[in-house]
């Protein structure tokens, strides 16, 4: 089981190590220098041609990699390239520390920063000397590159579509993406799951299987999270669970496998989704057949792509929670009943919404509003009123336009609407141009008002009625100044006299007819005003005249009337007559009546659910309803009628307004009215919002209330629905928030700027503090996109047009962040723009996201343009192809050549490549083939190149094809250098046969002769030898001398012939073994020689061990040699370390040489010492040399006449594969 | 004791032939001498000789039908597939060497250019084969 715990990278490093990947996996080396030629990057091959390390190439190191010869001339066209501004090729060598040397073709282009200065080179190097191998691993890199290429594409693909993905489309997005990454993976199913936090459960969302493969989405909709333990774990951390084999997980993943099992699947690879930070599900793909392998590189890419989905969820969600909050605002405003207006003030037309046509009657679709007519809805009593305040709000008397009027519905009914309105735009001379504003239907409440005014109408008139009362009782009551003179007297007391008020006004009482009857009785009177102007009651009885001298008895009384103080203002005179009994049962009956009247008042107030209370000011008694009491949940015996009881229900914040308007109201004698909306404390705890209204019905003299009569109107339900309403806008502010969107507004003529909460957070600024002012604005963007912003705002002020404009800004923090800012201007009735009101988005996140895309795709550009890769695609139902500027490079024409159908491409093949060349397009179209195919072209000139293309087929949701996309690129040379091996092979081969044949004669053909003149000149010495002097016998032993001398030259040379031909058997080769077997055998054949021989121990090198051999018995014979004519000879054979590289040599202190010669010594029959001195072939070092060139090695010697001879030799097993 | 079987000698040059008979001789070797001077005649000579010859000295470069091919009738014949055959050529190529012993041969011995040491190779291998070893036994 293999983990990748890889955590997420900047998006930057990412792409990044992309890029690496990219590299790394070409069969090329790669460099990448900066613009003066320093080297900055090598893909490993690279290190692997020059032997060199990153670090050793970075810089100027490189140039230690090319072989010394070829430095001046790979420096001249270099600086020539770059002169001109074209592409460097080359070929040159390369040549490593060992010596061994590479041929390279070297190519690189420059890579252009955004002013178009040359920022780097970007190139590669392609070993040429080793075609043959590096054809075959060059195919399978290239297989893999390919697939990765088409990966890589594919992934581009996908996340390009899913940045600026509609939500209504994400589904769909998501279900392709499972299927084009399953199939191109080939696994058997792919899927989303989300979590679900709340039920602790996952649920699969997606999924994408083989055709055949049995879907499972409909079992995976509750799975417990416990069933996964161990991978959701792992996925919650963010991490990417790659199980190439279900059966291979760790026993601490049991409970997962058992649970992976019975879904049948064998391997799997989950890749969590993050959105802002948090795991909300995963993307999955699976097989249930076989193990999977996944590339490091290919999950890299998968997680890049995880994200971007994860990324366009989270986009979906929070627009889809924007579009429910919104949709719940307007839900909201329609249970508030308000519509809303935006008219011209100059043209007088009016935009209104569905509610403001409903709450007419009118069908919101046809309906159309302008000044005019609603004016004519306006009811006539209301239009100066409405006139009145609208002029005031303008002229900046009212705060606010906020209005009250009845409008005609659409049948002919009076409506009550509330219109509440701001206007929005001014033109330059102060007129109002528009007005935003809102029509809330206030009819119910209306209608309560009407209730309550014809209530107190009713009031009014029962008070009249016990004016009547009071004037038509059979009781003579007045009203006396202190001085006795008359105020009042009722209607019973003037009838009585035959009187007229007017005419008794301010007269003595006591001179008025009743009391004239006798003198006494007007002094007794006299006396009585006095005594009661003192504070006294005084009662009597008296005997008074009336019309037509009737006389009559009365109970008389006379009460003084006090004012607050105590002082006695006013006097009141009574008298019930009491010789007419029976007229008082009438009266009494008649107060029966006026009793039953209030009751019916009282249940009518009952009956609408509302209160009313009566309060004397002056002994502070206070009546309350039932219904009162009951609106607070209580029985009327429950609570007490005294003011303290309202003055304890009442919330105390509310309190001190409802005294703020009682004073208010006396102070204005009852011309501010005395209403109130407050909240009480309800029995249950809940809370009750009333309308409190009343009026002062009774003053004194002093304008001081009496009494106060009021209504109680329960609005619970009104402010219920208020709240929410505000409810509503937070949902909407913080939608707003969610998705990063900031509103703003600027109004020109001032300059004045106002931002939303959110603005502020997008730019990271204290809402506290002043938003910046345009200039100050243009400050806080990148000073590359403030002329583009200031031009855009600039367009949309001259047009009047809206706009939209996207640019860089910095934060408080310094950091520098993405924005969309949109603008619509405010107009005038001249047309001029006098405001911009706006909307600015926070696109950090998906900026980001593209220009890792672009990144990605410039890094791609380059890449392709760097190996000169031309791109074509062809769209198959209208049978085009779409070509790049390579591609016409590649076909020799020029783009306006080519007519882009299919056929002109076939037209332009080698006529006998054509046919296969369509028919691998059909088999890669039938999914039957991978496309991978090599083709010639032929030039309008007739020049014909090889072309080696691939391809990638993209099939529609219903599985047909629709385009192919491919790349080509020339591989004529390559061709040329693979025909051009072939006949040097087989030149090789025809050579190498001819030497074996010429070694296999040496063998027999030579040395037969040699054996003859031998044989017979032994044959004559011993036949016929006494018949030969002494000098005779010396010339045969001087031919027997020579044969034998001839037979080892052929000896050697077969031997030299045998190194050069043999197959190398590498294996580890113990020298210091070889060397003491050697010197044993040295020994043993000439035991009387002196000779000290030093070996270092165990030196191994990796090598050939019968070429070894004949090396090491060669340097030791010649050692042995030329140290003969030394009675005491010293032979060393050891190791050192030269240039970092182990160095192996052999030391004799014998005849030496003269370094003049040293160059001679390793060539064939070359000789420093004549055959007397000491024998030998001069072969022996030439093998020597041959065997160590065989292994890589290089061989030379140092020495100096007479001071012996030091050969060297190393056998680098760097160069070596083992087991090869 | 049998009669002393013939030794055959498979030998295109005369100056060899010379020489290894002359070593022979010097070598108190008495067994008859059958000559063959390429590949045909030995051939025909194997094949129409009875008893079978003790030995046969094979020369592998040969005009007509080569040293390894004679070899290979040699051991594919019935009659004469036990016949011992050692190799003597001038030739130390190792895939010489290997071709002859995976056809069967007995023996492989490489020519010297030094006359003693080839007079003494001829004179052992003649004591060797015609003498010490046990031929097969006749008539199988």
């Amino acid at each position: 089981m293999e983990q990748r715990t890889a955590k997420i990278a900047a998006p930057s490093c990412v792409s990044e190590q992309r890029y690496a990947t990219l590299v790394k996996l070409s069969p090329v080396g790669m460099f990448q220098t900066d613009a003066a030629g320093h080297c900055l990057y090598v893909n490993e091959r690279w290190c692997q041609i020059a032997g060199l390390r990153l670090e050793e190439a970075a810089g100027a190191g490189w140039i230690n990699a090319i072989h010394p010869d070829d430095r001046g001339f790979v420096s001249t066209e270099w600086y020539a390239a770059a002169q001109t501004n074209r592409p460097f090729r080359l070929g040159y060598r390369f040549q490593n520390a060992a010596g061994q040397i590479t041929w390279v073709m070297g190519q690189a282009v420059a890579e252009h920063g955004v002013t178009g200065e040359i920022v780097s080179y970007v190139g590669t190097i392609t070993d040429i000397s080793e075609q043959q191998a590096v054809l075959s691993a060059r195919q399978a890199a290239e297989q893999g590159l390919k697939i990765q290429r088409d990966f890589n594409q594919l992934i581009a693909e996908i996340t390009s579509r899913f940045v600026d993905l509609s939500p209504s489309e994400l589904d769909a997005e998501i279900g392709r993406t499972l299927q084009l990454i399953g199939e191109i993976t080939q696994v058997d199913t792919s899927y989303v799951f989300v979590f679900d936090e709340e039920h602790d459960t996952v649920r699969m969302t997606h999924e994408w299987c083989k055709p055949g493969y049995p879907r499972q989405i409909a079992l995976a909709q509750a799975i417990p999270q416990p069933a996964c333990p161990w991978s959701h774990a792992l996925l919650k951390q963010r991490e990417i669970i790659y199980v190439p084999c279900v059966a291979d997980l760790p026993p601490e993943s049991a409970i997962d496998q058992a649970t992976w099992q019975q879904f049948n699947l064998t391997a799997s690879l989950m890749l969590p989704l993050i959105q802002k930070s948090v795991v909300t599900g995963l993307i999955g793909f699976a097989s249930s057949s076989h193990a999977m392998t996944w590339e490091e590189e290919t999950i890299r890419l998968l997680r890049v792509m995880a994200q971007t989905i994860a990324n366009a969820q989270q986009r979906t969600h929070a627009e889809q929670q924007l579009y429910e909050n919104e949709e719940r605002l307007r839900l909201a405003l329609t249970a508030a009943n308000q519509g809303l207006y935006d008219i011209n003030l100059q043209t007088g037309k009016a935009i209104v919404s569905p509610q403001y046509a409903t709450m007419l009657g009118y069908d919101s679709d046809t309906f159309e509003e302008n000044n005019a007519k609603w004016i004519e809805r306006l009811h006539p009593d209301d239009r100066e009123p409405v006139a009145q305040t609208y002029r005031d709000y303008v002229s900046g008397l009212l705060p606010e336009y906020k209005v009250e009027f009845r409008q005609r519905t659409q049948t002919g009914e009076w409506k009550w609407v509330l219109s509440i309105g701001k206007i929005v735009a001014w033109d330059e001379d102060g007129n109002p141009l528009r007005m935003l504003g809102t029509h809330t239907d206030i009819s119910d409440r209306k209608q309560l008002e009407i209730t309550l005014n014809q209530l107190n109408q009713e009031l009014q008139v029962s008070e009249r009625k016990f004016r009547a009362i009071f004037n038509n009782i059979f009781q003579f009551v007045g009203l006396l100044t202190l001085d006795g003179m008359l105020l009042e007297a009722n209607q019973t007391a003037l009838d009585f006299g035959g009187l007229k008020l007017e005419d008794l006004l301010n007269r003595p009482f006591w001179e008025c007819r009743w009391w004239t009857i006798s003198a006494a009785t007007q002094t007794q009177l006299q006396q009585a005003i006095a005594r009661a102007a003192q504070g006294e009651f005084l009662r009597y009885e008296v005997d008074v005249l009336g019309a037509g001298d009737r006389v009559a008895t009365l109970d008389f009384s006379l009460r003084p009337l006090r004012d607050e103080s105590g002082t006695v203002v006013l006097l009141i005179p009574e008298g019930r007559d009491i010789t007419e009994v029976k007229r008082n049962e009438v009266v009494r009956k008649q107060a029966e009546k006026l009793r039953l009247e209030l009751t019916l008042l009282e249940t009518i107030l009952n009956n609408i659910l509302a209160g009313y209370w009566d309060w004397n000011l002056q002994n502070n008694q206070e009546y309350l309803s039932p219904g009162f009491k009951r609106m607070f949940g209580y029985d009327d015996h429950e609570l007490p009628n005294s003011p303290e009881s309202w003055q304890h229900l009442i919330f105390a914040d509310d309190l001190p307004g409802v005294l703020d308007c009682f004073d208010r109201h006396i102070q204005s004698h009852g011309e501010v009215p005395f209403y109130n909306e407050v909240r009480y404390r309800h029995k249950d705890g809940s809370t009750v919002w009333v309308i409190c209204s009343g009026r002062v019905i009774e003053w004194d003299a002093a304008n001081k209330p009496l009494r106060l009569i009021g209504c109680h109107i329960d609005i619970t339900q009104r402010k219920q629905a208020e709240e929410q309403l505000q409810k509503s806008d937070t949902h909407l502010k913080t939608a707003q928030r969610i998705s990063k969107l900031g509103s703003w507004e600027f109004v020109l003529k001032t300059g004045q700027v106002t931002w939303s909460e959110e603005t502020f957070r997008i730019f990271d600024r204290n809402p506290a503090a002043e938003p910046p002012s345009f200039e100050q604005l243009q400050q806080l963007l990148h000073p590359e996109d403030r002329d583009h912003h200031r031009q855009v705002v600039q367009t949309g002020i001259d047009t009047a047009a809206s706009y939209d404009v996207e640019c860089r800004f910095y934060r408080s923090d310094g950091t520098l962040g993405h924005m969309q800012a949109r603008g619509e201007p405010l107009i005038n009735a001249a047309g001029q723009v006098i405001q911009l009101v706006g909307t600015v988005l926070d696109i950090t996140d998906r900026k980001q996201a593209e220009e890792e895309l672009r990144n990605l795709s410039d890094r791609l550009t380059l890449a392709l343009k760097s190996g000169a890769i031309a791109t074509w695609d062809w769209h198959i139902p209208d049978n085009t192809l779409i070509w790049d500027e390579r591609m016409f490079e590649l076909f020799g024409i020029t783009p306006d050549q080519f007519t882009n159908s299919y056929d002109d491409w076939a037209n332009r093949l080698h006529p006998d490549d054509r046919a296969s060349a369509i028919a691998a397009n059909h088999l890669a179209l039938q999914g039957k083939k991978d496309y991978d195919h090599e083709f010639r072209v032929v030039h309008p000139d007739g020049t014909i190149r090889f072309i080696k293309a691939y391809a990638l087929v993209q099939y529609s949701e219903q599985g047909e094809p629709q385009s192919m996309i491919g790349i080509n690129f020339d591989i004529t040379e390559r061709k040329q250098a693979e025909l051009k091996l072939l006949q040097t092979t087989a030149q090789l081969e025809a050579s190498n046969r001819e030497l074996e044949a010429f070694a296999y004669s040496v063998s027999h053909d030579l040395r037969s002769p040699l054996r003859a003149i031998d044989g017979f000149s032994k044959a004559l010495l011993e036949d016929y030898g006494d018949q030969f002097d002494a000098e005779g016998q010396d010339y045969f032993n001087r031919i027997r001398h020579n044969v034998k001398r001839m037979g080892m030259l052929i000896d050697d040379l077969l031997r030299l012939s045998r190194v050069s031909r043999s197959e190398m058997q590498y294996s580890a080769v113990n020298l210091s073994a070889l060397v003491q077997e050697q010197v044993h055998e040295l020994h043993t054949s000439d035991p009387d020689r002196q000779v000290t021989v030093m070996v270092a121990p165990a030196v191994t090198v990796l090598a050939d061990l019968t070429l070894m051999r004949i090396v090491v018995s060669n340097l030791l014979q010649n050692a042995w040699k030329f140290t003969s004519q030394r009675p005491h000879a010293a032979i060393e054979f050891g190791v050192m370390q030269l240039d970092g590289q182990p160095t192996y040599f052999v030391r004799d202190d014998g005849a030496g040489f003269d370094m003049a010669y040293a160059n001679l010594l390793f060539g064939v029959f070359q000789r420093l010492h004549n055959t007397t001195e000491f024998p030998g072939t001069g072969i022996g070092l030439a093998t020597i040399q041959r065997v160590i060139h065989r292994h890589g090695g290089q061989v030379w010697a140092q020495g100096a006449v007479g001071q012996g001879a030091t050969i060297y030799f190393t056998v680098p097993n760097a160069s070596i594969k083992p087991g090869t | 004791m049998t009669a002393l079987r013939a030794i055959l000698l498979v030998e295109d040059n005369p100056d060899d032939e010379r020489l290894t008979l002359r070593a022979l001789r010097r070598g108190n070797i008495a067994n008859q001498i059958l000559i063959a001077r390429n590949g045909e005649e030995a051939l025909n000579i194997v094949f129409n000789t009875n008893p079978l010859p003790s030995v046969v000295l094979l020369d592998l470069k040969l005009p007509k039908v080569d040293g390894l091919e004679v070899l290979r009738q040699i051991r594919t014949h019935e009659t004469t597939c036990l016949l011992p055959v050692v190799v003597l050529t001038s030739s130390s190529e190792e895939r010489d060497i290997i071709e002859s012993y995976s056809l069967g041969a007995n023996s492989y011995v490489c020519k010297p250019v030094d006359v003693d040491q080839f007079t003494e190779a001829v004179r052992q291998l003649g004591l060797y084969w015609a003498l010490i070893n046990q031929p097969v036994p006749e008539g199988l």
